[in-house]
């Protein structure tokens, strides 16, 4: 259940979305490192404040934690289905990437409501420790895809757009999982 | 570009309200599990139990159902639901309220007018010319031993016996017993189950072979339990498993040692757990009024909710068994499982009839439960014998599992 959880927090960091994200960017100019940086300490900052905050945050709701994981795989079922059927396919404009390290790639792009929830709850589940390290995996691999973007025949736009959908496959996945953890504990 | 990011940022937060609100409303609306005291248990049960002895009829028979809005008694009847009330109220005398005992004899008296011979030292309960139903029997078993256990009154054994034997004569080879007797051609009725009749036939046997453990009534309960665990969902043809809160009373009453031997029962008992557990998390989301009569219906009958704090409040005993021997999914859990237990005790104090909330009639209203302005007598049984199981497993230092 712990790994399961990992990896739902590690896909939920939109690292997917980057390539797609920066299509109209890579045919211009690289994307500046510092950007990257940080945008990534703001996803994890994020990630792992959620994470603590989330039992006074259910105690506040009214809610136990299995219910609160029932209703992420819920709700990210129903998140992974849009990116499957394109949501978050967009390009951002090379205008707001070139200091959009708050705007737009931390959010909307690496910190999406898919984050938020999962935060929440796999906070509430495993703590905040563990759902912070997996949102650095997260932003590491966005690192990469940023990277990626640059070299000489990365990613084409159909490769962007299996990104976007194959995680939503795996968001869905992962949920359903997780829904069930929640269903078939005490 | 400003305007453009402005009108996108508000397009965000829009969304951001709208998704947060369908979240809260749809998924994750507020779980109303109150605190209570003891106290205000022993109230409930008092009420409770006071509104079926103080509608008794002069026969034995009590007000069945009932219809607060136009006050009118609306009649039918069923001889199981009878059983499980007698059942009930045992269980409260069980637990040292002497007073209750007149009318639980009262009622008890009106089953055994019913009682039929139905040959090879057999007796089954049933209307004249009707089938004899499993679940009818079994409560009468278990009101019958409850009754033994408030009294020491022994005089009703052999009755005891006679019922049990007849339950043990609808056990098919692979563990199921059949839910129904044609007490004219002296037979039982083949291919037809009781959806509850079953798990009730498991207790029954389980506190038989508690009073006489040397008779083989465990054994035979042990065959049930071990059939519902392993093949009634698809025996029967069960989309999901059944929420058996009377499995759980059977596998409480058998122990942990017999319940840990059975192939496939402890795990059967922790998804069971989940199943009520899973229950006891929805149920107090539901209002019952505003949008949450819409989104999450209306809320259960006390009848059901009386039954998933029976199925919980056994499964704690369950669980402390699985954790006296160490073994079992269930080991070191019982705290969680009574967590879910105080939550769904909590909802049946809060929707319990009180003085204050009568409509028309309080003699047949204060201490029920009700749905849309209709009380059954279930309701109170079930909700009646939760909220006993409540009371001593939340506020007693009583170990014992057997009341």
């Amino acid at each position: 259940m712990t790994i399961r959880a990992v990896l739902l927090v590690i896909v939920a960091v939109g690292w997917w979305r980057l390539p797609a994200a920066l299509a109209a960017e890579c045919e211009f100019k690289e994307l500046a490192p510092s950007t990257m940086r940080r945008a990534g300490v703001l996803t994890v900052g994020v990630a792992a404040i959620l994470a603590m905050g989330s039992g006074p945050l259910l105690n506040a709701l009214e809610v136990d934690t299995e219910t609160f994981r029932i209703a992420t795989g819920l709700a990210v079922v129903g998140l992974g289905l849009a990116r499957v059927l394109g949501w978050g396919l967009a390009a951002e404009a090379p205008e707001d990437l070139a200091n959009g390290w708050v705007w737009p790639v931390a959010y909307p792009v690496l910190i999406g409501p898919e984050l938020v929830v999962v935060a929440i709850s796999v906070g509430s589940d495993h703590g905040w420790l563990i759902t912070a390290a997996s949102a650095l995996v997260g932003v590491l691999l966005a690192s990469f895809a940023a990277q990626k973007c640059q070299s000489p025949g990365g990613w084409a736009p159909r490769l962007r757009s299996i990104g976007v959908r194959g995680a939503g496959v795996v968001l869905i996945l992962l949920a359903v999982a997780l829904v069930f953890d929640g269903l078939r504990d005490i | 570009m400003a305007r453009s990011r402005r009108t996108r940022l508000g397009l965000h937060l829009t969304a951001w309200a709208v998704g947060l609100s369908v979240f809260r409303i749809g998924l994750i609306p507020p779980q109303q599990c109150g605190a209570f005291d003891e106290a205000q248990v022993t109230v409930a049960i008092d009420r409770a139990a006071e509104w079926a002895t103080s509608n008794l009829d002069e026969s034995g028979r009590f007000l069945y159902r009932f219809d607060r809005s136009t006050s009118t008694d609306l009649g039918g009847y069923n001889l199981v639901r009878h059983a499980g009330m007698t059942n009930s109220l045992y269980q409260l005398v069980a637990t040292g309220e002497q007073r209750w005992l007149a009318g639980a004899d009262r009622s008890l008296d009106f089953l055994f007018k019913r009682l039929v011979d139905v040959g090879a030292n057999k007796l089954a309960v049933a209307e004249s010319g009707r089938e004899a139903k499993l679940g009818t029997a079994a409560l009468t078993v278990a009101a019958l031993v409850h009754r033994r256990r408030a009294t020491g009154d022994t005089n009703n054994d052999d009755t005891a016996r006679a019922l049990g034997r007849f339950l043990v004569g609808q056990i098919e080879a692979n563990g199921a017993p059949l839910g129904f007797f044609d007490v004219r051609r002296s037979a039982p009725v083949p291919g037809r189950y009781g959806a509850f009749a079953t798990g009730e036939a498991a207790w029954a046997l389980a506190l038989l072979g508690t009073e006489f453990p040397t008779e083989g009534w465990s054994e035979q309960a042990g065959r049930i339990i071990g059939y519902v665990a392993n093949d009634r969902r698809s025996n029967e043809s069960y989309l999901l498993r059944q929420p058996d809160h009377w499995i759980a009373y059977a596998m409480a009453e058998l122990g942990p040692d017999s319940v840990n031997n059975l192939p496939g029962v402890p795990d059967y008992a922790g998804r069971l757990a989940g199943d009520f557990a899973l229950m006891s998390r929805v149920e107090p989301q539901r209002t019952g009024t505003g949008i949450q009569d819409t989104v999450r219906l209306g809320q259960a009958l006390g009848a059901g909710v009386g039954a998933m704090g029976e199925g919980l409040a056994n499964l704690t005993l369950v669980a402390d068994g699985a954790t006296a021997i160490g073994a079992g999914p269930l080991q070191g859990r019982a705290e969680e499982v009574a967590a879910r237990l105080q939550c769904t005790a909590s909802l049946l104090i809060q929707r319990q009839v009180s003085p204050d909330q009568v409509m028309s009639d309080a003699h047949r209203e204060v201490g029920a439960w009700f749905t849309d302005d209709i009380t059954q007598v279930d309701d109170q049984q079930h909700t009646l014998s939760a909220l006993i199981s409540t009371r001593r497993i939340l506020f007693s230092d009583d170990e014992d599992p057997n009341l």
